[in-house]
């Protein structure tokens, strides 16, 4: 198999699985709109998800809490307009969380009152997370590298990553044809391994 | 396109971008199993362990949803009965219909919405959504001129502090008073309003807040509440609510309705933007009487239930 289509396959899922797995959650999040359990079941799978995204797309934890709050709030308050059928729930639901991100971001462009701390996306004071040194070190750089992304390459590499969207349902959310959004990833993946490797010299 | 060709799509736009990418090792090789093992660490990466919130957030979305369910009356309701709210669905949009295709008939279409004493609640939207419109639009209407500038305007009315006995005494009926309000909040003004058909008390509890929301433009947390009586033969009065459930709920064993995220008040940002201040409203009839407690706090600061126990603990 050529290392083309190796790459390709590790960013594109299974279609089958993805039509299955789809509808699996298309049908959660019917049922979640009036049963408690099944909601927090979609919590559950979407927590990680989402969080993982607004994190890649803001660098900085305290505001990926609050951004991740505000996206299951007006989930929970949107949920009964979900239409099953028109797009897949992820879909709906990261077209959710790319609205409350470009919020925030054109805010925090907009504010001159955000700290240097925040800016930079970390605190003394809040180191991540008991990890091992080396992870954290590879962490760091990767938030490092991701900064270096343009504001839609980080969008469609946060989106690939976090969503378990396909290039085509991402190019449906983003108004990107599907094969520029295949293209876009390759680059930023490229821009980012560049980085990493330069901030490791 | 089908998942074949569009792999293959995909595939060349990789080798197309390929092409065009300067290259990192002299090895390809190795920079595509560089590249593979960034996707996989990508993928792999768990984030929650930065999130200091998951736990708790999930606990307070449930709790809401338990809350709303609780206080929504159509919830939890057996099978049969929804079918029998199907046909009584069927059978009301038929009336309305009817109502609004019948000019004599449009003006009693209102009842049609949620009652509570003599206030409609409807979702048409807001006075501050009519203005924000009118003032955008710049396209007077009978009621707004967005060309208005006031000349001889008279100073704004400074609310009063009366106690609850002199409040009782200015708007000639027993004004209720909460036994209960959250921490924190002190009572600010308590004014008696009287318009000829109806007398409304009104009461202000406010906190300070020692960090403001909203991108500092609100420093203060406001707990109002209103009671309003009026003549027998006043006229019912709407009030619109904007595109906002209106859940109903029961308030001390009264019809009520809890409003969540009401646009109230416009005002304009430092880029000349309108924006709305949002307020959480609770209102119920009862002995005559209309009342609200309305709140500028967000629900994960002030929960409905905080406001429910406000109005179960007023005498």
């Amino acid at each position: 198999m050529s290392t083309d289509l190796r790459i390709n396959r590790a960013l594109t899922m299974e279609t089958s699985q993805e039509a299955i797995q789809d509808q699996g959650e298309d049908n959660l999040a019917i049922t979640a709109v009036s049963d408690v359990q099944a909601f927090s079941r979609l919590y559950d799978v979407y927590f990680p998800r989402l969080f993982k995204y607004i994190l890649f797309r803001v660098y900085d934890e305290h505001l990926a809490d609050d951004l991740v709050s505000d996206v299951f709030e007006r989930l929970l308050n949107q949920l009964p307009r979900f239409i099953p059928g028109k797009a897949p729930f992820s879909a709906w639901v990261f077209g959710i969380a790319r609205h409350v991100v470009a919020d925030a971001l054109r805010r925090r462009s907009r504010q001159r009152w955000l700290s240097l701390e925040s800016l930079s996306g970390h605190s003394e004071t809040e180191s991540p997370v008991e990890k091992g040194l080396e992870e954290h070190d590879q962490v760091e750089r990767l938030r490092g590298a991701l900064r270096t992304l343009t504001s839609r390459e980080n969008d469609l590499v946060s989106l690939k990553f976090s969503s378990g969207l396909t290039n085509r349902q991402i190019a449906a959310l983003t108004g990107l044809r599907e094969n520029n959004v295949g293209i876009i990833l390759f680059r930023a993946l490229t821009k980012l391994r560049h980085e990493m490797t330069r901030q490791e010299e | 396109m089908n998942d074949k060709k569009r792999i293959q799509h995909e595939k060349m736009g990789m080798y197309q971008a390929r092409q065009e990418m300067p290259s990192v090792t002299a090895n390809p090789k190795q920079e595509d199993e560089e590249l593979q093992q960034l996707a996989g660490s990508l993928a792999a990466f768990d984030a929650r362990a930065y999130s200091k919130i998951e736990t708790q957030l999930k606990q307070h979305l449930l709790t809401r949803m338990e809350h709303q369910q609780a206080y929504a009356k159509p919830a939890n309701r057996p099978q049969h009965l929804r079918r029998f709210s199907l046909a009584a669905l069927a059978a009301a949009v038929l009336l309305v219909v009817v109502f609004l295709s019948v000019p004599p008939l449009r003006a009693a279409a209102d009842n049609l919405f949620i009652q509570i004493g003599k206030m409609f609640i409807n979702n048409n939207p807001t006075d501050a959504e009519e203005y924000v419109a009118v003032m955008q639009s710049g396209t007077p209407t009978a009621t707004i001129d967005p060309n208005w500038e006031c000349n001889d305007c008279p100073e704004p009315q400074i609310m009063g502090k009366l106690s609850g006995d002199q409040a009782s005494e200015q708007a000639g009926y027993h004004v209720l008073e909460p036994a209960y309000i959250p921490q924190g909040y002190e009572l600010s003004t308590r004014d008696v309003l009287n318009t000829g058909a109806t007398i409304t008390t009104s009461t202000d509890y406010r906190m300070e807040l020692e960090e403001p929301l909203h991108d500092g433009m609100q420093s203060a947390g406001i707990i109002a509440i209103g009671q309003t009586s009026f003549l027998a033969e006043a006229q019912p009065w709407e009030s619109s609510v904007g595109d906002v459930p209106i859940v109903e709920v029961t308030v001390r064993r009264n019809p009520g309705a809890w409003l969540e995220q009401v646009p109230v008040y416009p005002f304009q940002d430092a880029e000349g933007n309108w924006q709305y201040a949002y307020w959480n409203q609770l209102v119920w009839s009862e002995d005559g009487f209309n009342f609200m407690i309305q709140t500028n706090m967000p629900v994960d600061l002030l929960p409905m239930e905080e406001i429910m126990k406000i109005a179960e603990s007023m005498k």
